[in-house]
């Protein structure tokens, strides 16, 4: 399936024996403008996991899941409620529910 | 071994969170002893975990209407509504015994007190892995860790009543349309002490209880002391840089 270059994707989801977990994509000229990660989980140091945000910031969407495990692993957040893959599975859904904006 | 137990009373959402904070700044410092602190929040309050967006969780004109305090927790986990209940924190550094390097242990730990203070009451009680503590299937108590500088703080709640209404006319849901379903879900699921016991169970008495408990519970003597004037102090700055600050609580 084609994703369209320019808009924006949710997915929200409680993570079975988890926590509830809402991704935000925006994309711009096929890219990751910017993702945001919420819910009520918790992640270690909670400062770092804002950087793992940050450093998503216009990405490829093709390697969002290798990127994320790195920032993760390089900003050592541990992840609490909701695993990595977790979060790798709501991009890719909120990504395949892309509205044109 | 000895842990220093602040009652501090009622405090507005920005304080409360802002003394919590300066705690872990002065044990961090080693100027100030472990500590366990009580305490209370006046106006009512509603706080989200780190990690929640603020607009998406919270009716922020119906907590301006209501007269509640909104305020973003240093600490990951959901939305609270802080009405009739007890709230705890406790820091410790990271090197402490009671502390295990496993955060889910920890919390197993430190939520110990809470279940003992329920026991003391009346109410039996369980930890229920990551962060709740239940009574009869229902969740009775919240717990909330972070680590900074060194130290664990935990802090949580213990419902001594619940008014689920009140809490979802402050509160956004997911889907409008379903607010009535996941309101009568979440009564299934939540009890208060008041509830659990049959009668009203307010927050002078349950302090005692409370307080013994986690004396058995963290095997420590609890010395009652005052926050320390920089505490204070600080608790204040804090409380207007950063919790009373549109800027950290619209972070998300």
């Amino acid at each position: 399936m084609t994703r369209p270059a320019d808009g924006t994707g949710r997915f929200v989801g409680k993570i079975p024996g988890g926590k509830l977990l809402k991704l935000d994509v925006e994309y711009s000229g096929g890219r990751v403008a910017r993702v945001r990660i919420r819910g009520d989980f918790f992640a270690h140091p909670e400062e770092a996991f804002d950087r793992v945000e940050v450093a998503l910031q216009g990405v490829d969407p093709a390697d969002f899941s290798r990127l994320l495990r790195e920032a993760v692993a390089r900003e050592g957040v541990t992840i609490y409620g909701v695993g990595v893959d977790d979060i790798v599975d709501a991009f890719e859904r909120a990504s395949d529910a892309i509205q044109v904006s | 071994m000895r842990f220093r137990f602040l009652e501090t009373g009622a405090g507005t959402a920005a304080f409360n969170m802002g003394l919590d904070e300066a705690v872990l700044e002065s044990v961090a410092a080693g100027v100030a002893p472990p500590t366990l602190r009580f305490y209370r929040w006046e106006p009512r309050a509603v706080s989200i975990g780190y990690f929640q967006g603020l607009e998406e969780e919270v009716d922020l004109d119906a907590c301006r209407r209501a007269g509640v305090d909104v305020v973003r927790r240093a600490t990951g986990g959901g939305a609270v509504y802080h009405a009739a209940e007890l709230t705890y924190s406790i820091v410790v550094p990271e090197e402490h015994h009671l502390v295990p390097r496993d955060v889910l242990e920890s919390y197993w730990i430190l939520c110990r007190g809470v279940i003992e203070g329920l026991g003391r009451l009346g109410v039996k009680a369980d930890f229920a892995p990551l962060n709740d503590i239940i009574s009869g299937g229902r969740k009775v108590s919240g717990n909330a860790q972070t680590r900074k500088r060194g130290c664990v703080l935990q802090h949580g709640t213990v419902l001594l009543e619940v008014d689920v209404d009140e809490m979802f006319g402050l509160l956004k849901v997911p889907q409008e349309k379903l607010r009535g379903k996941l309101i009568e879900d979440v009564k299934q699921r939540v009890t208060s002490v008041s509830r659990e016991l049959g009668r009203t169970v307010g927050y002078e008495e349950s302090l005692d209880p409370f307080k013994e408990g986690f004396a058995v519970a963290l095997a420590s003597e609890l010395v009652a002391a005052k926050p320390s004037a920089l505490e204070i102090e600080r608790a204040a700055e804090i409380a207007a840089e950063k919790y009373g600050n549109p800027a950290w609580n619209r972070k998300r």
